[in-house]
């Protein structure tokens, strides 16, 4: 090297001795000196760090650390043990999916969020090798926790895997997805933090780091505490529901683009789990709210105990709490709920080992359920046996009263409808109960689980592109309770199904994948409907 | 080699507050990434 510019070469002072180098004399020659000793010696460690396999990142887990909201997050990775193989990378050390190389079978995904995670995808396996050996490949993909955005991230990393069919029930998660997104936000800060940290991912150094001061954070809190943020105005609300519907429409797209057939779902949801938020309208001054809450309180306690307890306050039960019992008990609890009729009539079933359901039901063992799923269940069986004498009765009419006073001050408050449709159930009004349970859910400002809207817009996307199968299990299976009000006998909480609907519904898509099979290639023609 | 420590030493203001720089960024999005919670709420464990 020579010329001005030339780094290393000393300057000679008057006495003959070395002085400060001579500086760069371009930027890019400075920045050549500036990165370059940085390029090489991560280069250097990362060769190191691969070679005695040190760093991966085993803290963040699945999804990256955006946990799939960043589209640059990696959640199916190339296995390296078989050519063409895919494993998942979206579980937190718990066993990620293997996707073994692509066959001549007929490829089916399942996306959506922790409904799909437990859909028996082994059942379905099973169901349409009898009908076709070796003609289908199942592959569950759902992940619990993931709404429509992180499934669309998902699938988008997933049309790699060349599906025929892309099964889509997806709607229970959208704020979920919401409040844990800004809880994110909130830990990382800036957003360019959370996007940085995605892309440098990749290095072992990273992870080792990672690693290295996992030990100092803090440890977990015991209690749960409800994050902040579910309390949103209705307006934020709607944006929502249009966000829900433009990923939705862009999944369908986007699986179609591949060639993939669609088959999207309407989603079952519980309408006795009590709504999640009830945001004031920013307007309503709080004198009013004041009032209101207090009608709402005096009128809940005019309700018998029994008929209320685990619903007001809510116990928001979850899938373990029906398998976790601190100690098994010996015989079965017996608990009498409504009959159910059609394709969830379960009397003469026996116990399904595929799917878990115990016999004569669409529920897992009772033996194993928690405490709080026997709270929820006595309540509703006092709702459902309605035993009410005459002062109870009376007392009824004035709770009644007391609470459509306080939706006169906030007609659309989604607790005060919910407490209202358990009072028209109570006193037998059901066509009554049928309006305000359903209207305490399709108002609910954060809702926990899908509802008519999110319904609606299923069946809108399902209508205005060509070429996508409707399956709407809410049209279907909804019916099959009384009054069509679906509650624990179907649900385990406010979104997950009991693991017999889980199996009645595997039966009904293997059923539909066959009756599709060589049919409905896209551009063949309007979407079509299944009931 | 000595050529090149020489030359390394000689501009090590230039390389060396990159690599301090870089260092600090990991450390601190690496801090932050373990305080990150893993799933939303409702899935937790606790």
């Amino acid at each position: 090297m020579s010329g001005d510019g030339e780094p290393g070469r000393q300057q000679q002072g008057a006495s003959g001795g070395a002085v400060a180098p001579r500086r760069p004399s371009s930027w890019w020659r400075r920045l050549l000196i500036a990165l370059l000793p940085l390029l090489v010696l991560l280069s250097l460690t990362e060769l190191l760090l691969r070679v005695f396999d040190l760093g991966r990142v085993a803290l963040p887990g699945g999804a990256g650390f955006s946990r799939g909201f960043d589209p640059a997050a990696r959640q199916l990775v190339a296995d390296r043990s078989q050519r063409g193989a895919w494993r998942t990378h979206l579980f937190e050390g718990r066993p990620e999916v293997f996707i073994p190389p692509r066959d001549g079978r007929r490829r089916v995904l399942l996306v959506g969020g922790s409904n799909t995670q437990l859909f028996p995808e082994e059942l379905l396996q099973r169901l349409l090798d009898e009908a076709e050996p070796a003609g289908w490949e199942v592959i569950n993909l759902g992940r619990e926790g993931y709404g429509s955005r992180r499934v669309l991230n998902l699938l988008d990393e997933a049309m790699v895997l060349e599906p025929d069919v892309v099964v889509v029930y997806c709607g229970h998660n959208e704020f979920i997805e919401r409040v844990f997104e800004q809880e994110l936000q909130g830990v990382w800060g800036a957003p360019w933090q959370l996007w940085l940290a995605e892309r440098l991912s990749g290095l072992r150094l990273f992870g080792l780091l990672v690693d290295a001061l996992a030990p100092l954070h803090p440890p977990a809190a015991l209690e749960r505490v409800e994050p902040e943020g579910r309390e949103i105005p209705w307006e934020e609300t709607l944006q929502r529901y249009a966000a829900y519907e433009a990923n939705l429409e862009a999944l369908c797209r986007r699986a179609q683009a591949g060639g993939a057939q669609v088959v999207l779902c309407t989603l079952l949801w519980n309408v006795f789990s009590p709504p999640f938020a009830s945001t004031w309208p920013e307007a309503l001054p709080e004198a009013d709210r004041a009032a209101a809450d207090e009608l709402r309180g005096s009128a809940q306690t005019l309700v018998p105990e029994d008929c209320r307890r685990g619903l007001r306050p809510p116990i928001r039960l979850r899938v373990q709490d029906w398998s976790n019992a601190v100690t098994a008990r010996s015989r079965r609890p017996v608990v009498r709920l409504r009959e159910l009729s059609g394709a969830l009539a379960a009397d003469g079933l026996p116990d399904d080992p595929e799917t878990g359901a115990v016999r004569g039901a669409l529920w897992p063992d009772p033996r194993l359920w928690n405490d709080p799923v026997l709270a929820v269940l006595s309540t509703m069986e006092a709702l459902v046996a309605r035993d009410l004498d005459e002062r109870e009765q009376a007392q009824l009419v004035q709770a009644r009263r007391m609470l459509e006073h306080a939706l006169s001050y906030f007609p659309e408050n989604p607790a005060a409808h919910f407490d209202l449709g358990l009072l028209c159930w109570l006193q037998g009004d059901l066509p009554g109960a049928v309006g305000e349970l359903k209207s305490a859910a399709n108002n609910d400002r954060s809702p926990g689980a899908a509802n008519d809207r999110i319904n609606a817009i299923v069946r809108s996307v399902a209508a205005r592109l060509t070429d996508v199968v409707l399956l709407d299990v809410e049209a279907w299976l909804a019916p099959c309770t009384p009054d069509g009000l679906v509650g624990y006998e179907t649900m385990m909480d406010a979104c997950h199904l009991q693991p017999g609907v889980r199996g009645v519904l595997m039966h009904r898509l293997a059923d539909e994948l066959l009756a599709r099979r060589g049919r409905a290639a896209p551009g063949d023609g309007p979407g079509t409907e299944v009931r | 080699m000595k050529a090149l420590l020489d030359l390394l030493a000689a501009h090590k203001r230039y390389w060396l507050p990159p690599i301090l720089l870089f260092v600090a960024l990991l450390l601190w999005l690496a801090w932050k990434a373990g305080q990150a919670p893993t799933d939303p709420f409702e899935y937790r464990s606790h």
